[in-house]
């Protein structure tokens, strides 16, 4: 043998030993979740009412109480340049010839709350046991507790990265956050996947959903920030919020494990402070009938959105005016979107745990809306195109099913809820975060921008009957410069009297129909 | 209702992530933050592997291998593009492995105890099999450092010299060279155990 073939030899001997360690599937698989739910909730940092409006293609905004739309539609499509709602002609106020604009950025009213100093200034909490080395810093309070077979450690900490402003290390309450770990120690579990039947083109076919596995040892931790339900804003000058943090594992035949960490905030002239924390570990019976909602539950004190700033104030009237104008009867409504995507087009499916697929640059998004007769969304069907292509891809959401293109892996959205406030809520969400909302006013059109820490939103409304012309998505760079990632222009908005043979096809196969 | 719509409404997976560079994947990932999860995919048996020759304990080791995604994760936005992704990850990895030993000088809870292995507890010799193989792993074990830790990166993480050199402040042919020299010295050793 050749001193280069021994050499190779050695190579190759070196090689077998270092990769002979393999990490088990199970820890893979319930990491690559922890990821993509850790990802998922990183968006929501900054913008989760966006992606939930971009989700919800089908989940339209039909207001119950009231016969009418909920903003959604009416923002949603409603603008269009359609042939049957022409309104007057508008010039975008992106466009130069815009006319008397009359900047009117508003000054930021609300105060994002933080944690008193002090009540970091002298916490020595000892550290908590089996939960890794991703240990937190100072504790506030917290306990390990046992749900089945896991142990679980739930711990509130003082941490001066998680902040408001940060999409990283994103906290609704400055310098607190949340450690939460578990340890699984009972028997290993690898449950087999089970089926379900989507329609692809109308013709059924079956949707694998992925194994439960557990692996005894496995152990997995995390820290968060502090963030609430994002469909409520807490009401901050409150004295006193009560607060429970809902921990959940999906565990095996449909059983939840988790525990509720539950504390007092005290408000305080220097911010909040946090009293009476207490840690409870599901029992057998809430194992057994538990969901798996994971945060903040909704039981403090909340505030009017308005309340928080003067213009979301305006951007509500428009989205009234709105679904004044859009809503007429029960039946179905169509709104057709051009998109331009001027960045990569590449994006996830929100909610799912797979990237990644470019559809086109250019193309027409249309969606159709079945709603009864108090305005309440029952349905909705999506198909996006590019004109020279034809058909693209259809997707039904009554029950959150999304039927592929042929040979592309299909994807599902978990279902959510149907709900959505648009830019309204999309505002709300920006100033949670310590964003702004400024505005520009034109001949005939308003146009507010939307601003988080590393993304912006720009839609333009016409002013009369608070109709949505354009949405514009921008990354903000490092250097503060806007970069435009997509804009969306609506086309037609309008009640028709039925969808083509296709789409109602699709439609009727959901279940319940 | 797509409000504000940010791209379009459904977005499925393809194997055009299969075929695309960590860069271009990093890029997805700052846009739509799930995407995060092709290159977690790509690179998780490899970090576990590095990180498990680190610490000698799967329980740690894959610990460890969850800080190390998540804190990629939250902290992809600061990730300098043209370092290569491999290196960056391996960085955070390194940092993750010299935390874990920092903090077990300084407190080892008696829960923990049982799931670290001893310091002389050689992972090597553990999953070795075979005469030669066990005899090249307690041959590693006599190595500085410094030596293990190029073995551990290029043979456990399977990086490249580039990316080694990335990572560790050298120069490609300085890793390309010290890594022959080494595995030079690591023939010989064996030679001369056999005679």
């Amino acid at each position: 043998m050749t001193e280069h073939e021994s050499n190779d030899r050695l190579e190759s001997q070196l090689h077998d030993l270092y990769t002979t360690p393999e990490p088990t599937p199970a820890f893979t698989r319930q990491l690559r979740a922890r990821i993509i739910e850790q990802a998922g909730r990183q968006r929501l940092n900054w913008s989760a009412k966006l992606w939930k409006g971009l989700t919800s293609a089908g989940r339209i905004a039909f207001s119950l109480g009231g016969a009418a739309l909920l903003v959604g539609l009416a923002l949603l499509g409603a603008n269009l340049l359609a042939a049957r709602f022409e309104p007057e002609q508008v010039k975008s106020p992106t466009l130069a010839s815009a006319s008397t604009p009359e900047a009117t950025d508003s000054a930021i009213i609300f105060k994002p709350p933080q944690l008193d100093p002090l009540a970091c200034a002298t916490v020595i909490t000892p550290q908590p046991s089996n939960a890794g080395s991703n240990r937190p810093g100072k504790l506030l309070g917290g306990g390990v507790v046992k749900s089945g077979d896991f142990q679980i450690n739930l711990y509130l900490f003082c941490d001066s990265s998680f902040r408001p402003e940060s999409s990283t290390t994103y906290s609704e309450i400055a310098g607190l956050g949340i450690y939460q770990s578990y340890w699984y120690n009972g028997p290993n579990i690898d449950e087999p996947a089970t089926k379900t039947t989507v329609y692809h083109e109308g013709q059924p076919y079956t949707k694998e959903i992925p194994a439960v596995s557990l692996q005894s040892g496995t152990r997995m931790s995390q820290k968060t920030g502090f963030f609430t339900d994002p469909s409520t804003i807490p009401d901050w000058s409150a004295p006193e919020l009560p607060m429970q943090f809902r921990f959940t594992i999906p565990g095996e035949r449909g059983r939840t494990y988790g525990a509720l960490l539950s504390f007092r905030l005290i408000n305080g002239p220097d911010g909040f402070t946090v009293h009476d924390v207490v840690v409870k570990g599901f029992n057998e019976a809430e194992i057994a009938q538990a969901d798996q909602t994971f945060g903040f539950l909704p039981i403090y004190p909340t505030a009017a959105p308005e309340s928080l700033h003067p213009l979301l104030d305006e951007l509500k009237v428009l989205q009234e005016r709105q679904r004044a104008w859009l809503y007429t009867d029960e039946g179905w409504y169509l709104q057709r979107m051009q998109w331009e995507i001027a960045g990569d087009p590449y994006a996830n499916l929100p909610l799912q745990d797979s990237p990644s697929y470019v559809f086109a640059k250019s193309y027409f998004n249309d969606i159709w809306y079945k709603v009864d007769e108090r305005g309440i969304l029952l349905g909705s069907v999506n198909r996006r195109f590019r004109p020279d292509e034809g058909y693209g891809e259809m997707i039904l959401n009554e029950e959150s099913y999304i039927l592929p293109k042929p040979g592309v892996q299909e994807g599902s959205f978990t279902k959510a809820p149907v709900f959505d406030e648009g830019a309204f809520a999309f505002g709300v969400e920006a100033i949670r975060q310590g964003g702004s909302i400024t505005k520009q006013e034109f001949t005939g059109a308003v146009q507010y921008t939307i601003t988080t820490g590393t993304h912006a939103t720009r839609a333009v409304f016409d002013s009369h009957n608070g109709k949505l012309l354009e949405v514009s998505n921008y990354t903000i760079e490092k250097s503060g410069e806007m970069q435009l990632y997509s804009t969306a222009k609506t086309i037609t908005l309008e009640r028709v009297d039925e969808p083509p043979p296709d789409i109602l096809n699709l439609f009727e196969k959901a279940p319940g129909n | 209702m797509p409000l504000f719509p940010l791209i379009t409404t459904a977005l499925l997976y393809t194997s055009d992530a299969v075929d695309l560079t960590d860069e271009k994947l990093v890029e997805q990932a700052l846009k739509a933050s799930t995407a995060f999860a092709a290159l977690y995919d790509r690179h998780v048996k490899s970090i576990y592997r590095y990180l498990y020759s680190k610490v000698s304990s799967h329980a740690e080791a894959e610990d460890l291998t969850s800080q190390v995604f998540l804190a990629a994760l939250e902290s992809l936005h600061r990730y300098p593009r043209g370092v290569g992704f491999r290196a960056w990850l391996f960085g955070i990895a390194r940092r993750k492995a010299a935390d874990f030993y920092r903090k077990r000088k300084l407190q080892t809870p008696l829960d923990d105890a049982s799931e670290v292995a001893s310091p002389g507890d050689s992972l090597l010799v553990q999953v070795a099999h075979g005469q030669s193989l066990q005899a090249l792993a307690q041959l590693i074990t006599r190595l500085s450092e410094d030596e293990q830790e190029l073995l551990r990166l290029r043979f456990g993480g399977e990086l490249s010299f580039t990316e080694i050199g990335n990572l560790l402040g050298m120069k490609e042919s300085a890793v390309k060279m010290r890594l022959y020299r080494l595995i030079e010295r690591i023939h010989k050793a064996m030679e001369a155990g056999n005679d």
